[in-house]
């Protein structure tokens, strides 16, 4: 991707993220989103209220899982059919960030699309809102407690339990 | 707006035509796209108004870009955020500006439709 001006300095990464976190709490509750009912059906009527449209393609390969364009002030993502369900929900969540956040920046022209690095600040807040939108820290952190699992004692048979136990569709993350 | 039908209808058949060196019968394409050669025919003549769907086939069989069916589209820059992994191979970048021409096309049949059913209530 090219930027034109890069919108956010280095030093403001940490609050940058933060407010991505705040933001995807938010619309957590907007939307009021359970955690262990989430799935691509769910983020298809949050997309339908938020207005996008949503259009499937089977695009070549799985490096592009998703897009968000938007100009004329119509909005819409592109998304791959070719990854299983669970990337393509977080892609989806990755998108609905875009939306929020940088859909001005994209009209006004001060983001353009092309190589990730260029824009990678705006992409990380993008994962951090998705992640959190997903599985919010909070009731991750809440689980590892009940499991019991501490950073000295994480086994790999308490990941599995961590697996077993975990409520958000994220398997295809524990590889 | 109905110049823009007229227009899709001519290159449809321009494209049928030419298709690979020699033409194809509006029947085979009818079977490609999933229709019958009953309605080619009247999207060639505009007497049908082919939808964006119809056309994305009808792109697709041709192995045209959609932007084929419309007049001076021009292609844009790509305002758009991917969830990408590295930097994109020119076919996976051609993907994301075929979608850009697609939604192009979405929002003109959009407006022509708009201003066809804004001219009836009149």
């Amino acid at each position: 991707m090219q930027v034109g001006k890069h919108p956010i300095d280095p030093p403001n990464r940490s609050a940058y993220y933060q407010q991505c976190r705040a933001l995807a709490q938010t619309k957590r509750q907007e939307h009021a989103v359970v955690t262990d009912s989430l799935n691509l059906l769910v983020m298809a009527r949050i997309y339908k209220r938020e207005g996008i449209a949503i259009d499937r393609r089977k695009l070549k390969g799985n490096r592009i899982k998703a897009a968000y364009y938007c100009d004329d002030g119509a909005c819409s993502v592109l998304l791959n059919t070719t990854p299983p369900r669970e990337p393509r929900l977080f892609a989806l969540a990755h998108e609905l960030k875009h939306h929020y956040l940088d859909r001005e920046k994209i009209m006004n022209g001060q983001i353009e699309c092309g190589d990730y690095n260029a824009n990678e600040v705006i992409e990380k807040g993008a994962e951090v809102f998705a992640a959190e939108f997903i599985y919010p820290e909070m009731e991750m952190r809440q689980l590892i407690g009940q499991l019991g699992i501490a950073s000295l004692s994480c086994t790999a048979r308490t990941i599995v339990d961590f697996k077993r136990r975990c409520p958000a569709c994220i398997s295809y993350t524990f590889r | 707006m109905a110049d823009l039908y007229v227009y899709i209808g001519k290159k449809i058949r321009e494209l049928r035509n030419h298709h690979q060196g020699k033409g194809v019968d509006q029947e085979t394409v009818a079977n490609a796209v999933g229709t019958k050669a009953n309605t080619v025919s009247r999207w060639e003549s505009a007497t049908y108004k082919p939808s964006l769907r119809d056309l994305e086939k009808l792109s697709r069989y041709f192995g045209v870009s959609i932007s084929a069916f419309f007049p001076e589209m021009q292609d844009s820059r790509l305002q758009a955020l991917m969830s990408a992994t590295g930097d994109l191979r020119d076919d996976e970048f051609e993907d994301l500006l075929e979608y850009a021409r697609f939604r192009r096309a979405r929002q003109i049949l959009k407006d022509a439709s708009r201003k066809t059913s804004h001219r009836s209530t009149k």
